[in-house]
């Protein structure tokens, strides 16, 4: 017996070891490649942060660094209040079902069609391509997920603490403030990150309605297209590896510090 | 403008005509009652009966089919629950567990917008009341059920309800603290002076606690009444049989004189009085409490005496329930305390007296 458990641990420990390697091992290769003096990988690599420093000065990529984070982060605040919107609907009403599918569909479309269609859509309407064209797609690719975040946070929380807070004479937007509102913050606040990321790294949908901007992401596309490439490309993408880490390291750290079971 | 005359004794609750259906389920069945002021009426019945959803109603949570509500004479169909003035207690107790004690009792009072200091003595005053003084500071979620229920009770009672409601608010406790806080409501209420709409399915707490019951049955009101009359004078086979020991037996209607009927059990005759009823000669009814039977010895000194036959006993702790078949058949159960000697089973002599036979419609 005593075999046996040792040898599942093995195998255990060996099987995680792959899938991480798996998972995660494809992008050590930026990063150690952008620590590379010579730009490559070989046994006599020697660490530098050239690559880095020329990063920085390249204003075309602080631009589209900026275009990305202004419209990652008015993606974030959109996105979970139309889903947070969405998701008190589904309470409200009794097509349940058929709100969800509405909500959740912009999920199965290609990228491709969704960003061309996106792009035929505005020009027919005549909107000029802009930082807003870019927010509206990344807030149509982020919706669903914003929204399966908070329904499923909303489906945790008892409503009768509404009826509660109704006999006690809050009304329905008073009841939702003090006593809804503080159950799902951890939801919504996860959402927003969530958007926000998912924003921050959009590419596809992003290319077809941007016009003359870049978001960090396009930039790195069109780059690797036009030009190959670069060991400024990989600072940049391990970069935005680091920082998309560290988001989400932010956003378990706050559904870790408030756990939505504490509210039945 | 048709709103009742008001005069004093204009009750302070009515419920007119009130009709509810979930799907093809009645819950609400042309229910009509009148509470009064100060009154600690309970609805009673099991799953299912329409006690919740009529609470509900009153409450504003759930809007009635048909019929309507007033308070005070005024028809609060449109009224929504926040602006009722009306209180709630809940099975789940429901304090809101973001909040600390304070904080859930004075909830309602901020929403009426009362000066802090005015606040804080009512949170005060309602603490000592349900027995939390002190614990103001306390997060909810430590506290035990029986402790979150008396938040809920203060942050229920602390806008000065019209009408608490109360939900089946002890069901989720243990039998102690469920024995301790009958106590404590039933204490509040009398000095509160609030009226109280109390729901259960517990007979035992519904006949401590309220000035009167009703007792619903698919909807409707099988009997209205104080504990007393509800539970020693039943009208019905339903409402007999709801609490433990009611015995409802088959007897032979002989015909009526003046205002009692002359009935035959086995070879014994003897009359009850009609309370309303107009039997039919033939098969018919009757009620009798199971402590309100004797056996063995103890039948000897009773005005009706029966031939039965003993089946079984069963020990319940201070009283024992013997199992009898009576002539015709029919079974009844007979309550003594417990320390009455061991009868052997078989032939056996049952008695009882006349006044407490109760004849039933149905």
């Amino acid at each position: 017996m005593v075999n046996d458990s040792k040898i599942a641990r093995i195998a255990f420990v060996t099987l995680l070891f792959l899938v991480l390697v798996f998972l995660y091992g494809p992008l050590l290769q930026p990063i150690l490649v952008s620590l590379s003096a010579t730009g490559q990988i070989d046994s006599g690599m020697t660490f530098t942060t050239r690559w880095y420093s020329e990063m920085i000065q390249n204003q075309m990529i602080g631009r589209s660094l900026w275009t990305s984070v202004v419209a990652a982060f008015l993606t974030a605040i959109i996105a979970p209040l139309l889903a947070l919107i969405a998701a008190l609907a589904i309470r409200e009403f009794r097509a349940k079902r058929a709100i969800i599918l509405l909500m959740i569909l912009p999920l199965f479309i290609p990228p491709v069609t969704m960003g061309l269609a996106s792009a035929f859509f505005l020009k027919l309407l005549g909107i000029p391509s802009s930082l807003l064209t870019i927010v509206l797609v990344q807030v149509i690719w982020a919706l669903p997920f914003a929204f399966l975040v908070i329904v499923t946070v909303m489906a945790s929380f008892n409503t009768i603490y509404l009826e509660a807070a109704y006999m006690s004479g809050a009304n329905r937007w008073r009841a939702f403030v003090d006593v809804e509102l503080p159950a799902i913050l951890p939801g919504i606040s996860g959402a927003a990150i969530f958007s926000g990321i998912i924003a921050f790294n959009e590419t596809i949908r992003t290319t077809m309605v941007q016009g003359p901007y870049n978001t960090i992401q396009t930039y790195i596309w069109s780059t690797f297209l036009q030009v190959g490439l670069s060991p400024q490309l990989f600072a940049v993408m391990a970069s935005l590896i680091l920082i998309t880490v560290a988001m989400v390291l932010v956003m378990v750290g706050i559904s870790l510090s408030r756990p939505a079971a504490d509210v039945r | 403008m048709n709103q009742a005359p008001q005069t004093e004794t204009a009750p302070l609750l009515e419920i007119i005509g009130i009709h509810k259906a979930y799907g093809t389920k009645v819950v609400a069945d042309n229910l009509s009652l009148q509470i009064g002021q100060g009154e600690f009426f309970t609805f009673l019945g099991a799953s299912g009966s329409g006690k919740s959803t009529t609470l509900r109603i009153v409450a504003g949570l759930e809007t009635a089919d048909r019929g309507s509500v007033r308070i005070n004479g005024k028809d609060i169909g449109d009224v929504p629950p926040w602006r009722r003035n009306v209180g709630m207690m809940f099975q789940q107790y429901a304090v809101f567990p973001h909040m600390n004690v304070e904080q859930n009792v004075e909830y309602g009072l901020r929403i009426r917008k009362m000066p802090a200091p005015e606040r804080k003595a009512r949170v005060e005053e309602l603490l000592q009341l349900v027995g939390l003084r002190g614990m103001g500071d306390r997060k909810v979620t430590t506290l035990s059920g029986g402790e979150q229920q008396r938040v809920a009770l203060a942050r229920a009672l602390a806008p000065r309800p019209l009408i608490l409601l109360l939900d089946e608010p002890l069901s989720a406790l243990d039998e102690k603290i469920r024995r301790e806080m009958q106590g404590e409501l039933k204490r509040i209420q009398r000095s509160t002076g609030t009226t109280f709409l109390y729901v259960t399915h517990d007979q035992e707490e519904a006949l401590t606690m309220s000035d009167r019951i009703v007792v619903l049955k698919e909807g409707k009101a099988a009997q209205i009444g104080t504990p007393e009359e509800i539970y020693l004078t039943p009208a019905s086979r339903f409402v007999a049989t709801f609490f433990r020991g009611g015995n409802v037996l088959e007897v032979q209607c002989l015909g009526t004189e003046g205002d009692e009927a002359v009935v035959k059990l086995g070879d014994l005759t003897w009359k009850v009085s009609l309370r309303g009823h107009r039997p039919a000669p033939g098969p018919c009814l009757v009620a009798i409490r199971a402590e309100s039977i004797s056996i063995g010895e103890a039948a000897y000194s009773c005005p009706l005496r029966l031939k039965a036959e003993l089946v079984s006993r069963m020990f319940r702790g201070a009283n024992a329930d013997w199992q009898v078949k009576l002539p015709g058949g029919g079974m009844a159960v007979v309550t003594t305390q417990r320390h009455i000697e061991h009868l052997p089973e078989g032939p056996i002599e049952i008695g009882f007296r006349p006044q407490d036979v109760i004849l039933l419609g149905e």
